[in-house]
């Protein structure tokens, strides 16, 4: 039960933003982080390291994500709101070397909504390679998909974002 | 959390546009009660005997269906045995209807309307 510390200080945040990202549920969102690090804890001897602890506790967090998408009937966390990246219980920062002129979080928040507009499988795949900064490999793993699969669902999720933000790219 | 920071470096966009740089800047920290309540969790089931543990595991729902399947594919093979087996004669059910159908009376094939058998209990003339 020591290894959970480490585990969760080290990838507890990006594990909290994945499943926030895709719940839009705190709460929610908080009862996927527990119970991946109890079947991490649970599975800990079985894990062998090829691809990282890292990518191995996001797969565990997506595939509780899916689980309980599947499952739910409501969409929690409104996309109506004011604020919808603070709604599903995230922190907008800065973003490094980004026209200061321009309202980065106003822009922020409609490329949230846009994202959230998309199916959840690619909705996951957006979150893990442009929020969690994922390699497509580590995607593969992580999405438990082929990559051409990843590489499609990023295309698709991109094209469709696209065509929600058009203005942005005029 | 460092995690983040290292993350954001391998960002790789490629031809995607400028804009995707700015979901890199939504993050969340978990709650710290959350790393407790997984403890919590953990220490209560330490109490457990093995097999409740075991019961709970996705493995268990594996071997209860492999047993389900195979109870069903050995009731299907002996139902199936037993109905091509041949019908005991010696049962009572065949003793009673025999093979001619008389359910054990004798029939007369030769009888005239006017015979009387024997256990009619009619006198002849």
């Amino acid at each position: 039960m020591a290894a959970l510390e480490p585990l969760f200080e080290r990838f507890g945040g990006a594990m909290a933003t994945l499943a926030r990202s895709m719940l839009r549920d705190v709460a929610e969102a908080e009862d996927v982080v527990e119970e991946a690090l109890v079947r991490a804890h649970d599975a800990g001897p079985g894990f062998r390291g090829e691809r990282g602890l890292r990518t191995w506790m996001l797969r565990i967090t997506a595939s509780l994500c899916r689980d309980r998408l599947r499952r739910r009937r409501f969409t929690a966390g409104s996309l109506d709101g004011p604020t919808p990246i603070e709604d599903a219980g995230l922190r907008f920062d800065p973003v490094a070397g980004w026209d200061e002129r321009l309202d980065a979080h106003a822009m922020a928040e409609r490329l949230e909504v846009a994202m959230n507009r998309l199916p959840p499988e690619q909705r996951e795949a957006v979150v893990m390679r442009h929020r969690l900064g994922l390699s497509h490999e580590e995607m593969c793993v992580a999405l438990g998909v082929p990559i051409g699969t990843v590489k499609s669902r990023l295309s698709r999720a991109l094209a469709a974002m696209r065509e929600d933000l058009k203005d942005w790219d005029a | 959390m460092k995690d983040r920071d290292v993350t954001r470096d391998r960002t790789g966009a490629g031809d995607a546009p400028r804009w995707l740089e700015l979901l890199a800047g939504a993050h969340a920290e978990p709650e710290p009660g959350t790393l407790a309540r997984a403890r919590a969790r953990l220490a209560a089931r330490g109490a457990e005997p093995a097999w409740v543990r075991w019961l709970a595991r996705p493995a268990a729902l594996a071997a209860s269906a492999a047993l389900l399947v195979i109870s069903a594919w050995a009731a299907n093979a002996w139902l199936s045995a037993s109905a091509t087996q041949p019908a005991d004669d010696g049962s009572i059910v065949a003793a009673l209807l025999g093979e001619d159908g008389s359910y054990g009376l004798r029939i007369d094939a030769g009888g005239t309307p006017g015979s009387i058998r024997p256990d009619s209990g009619g006198t002849e003339r």
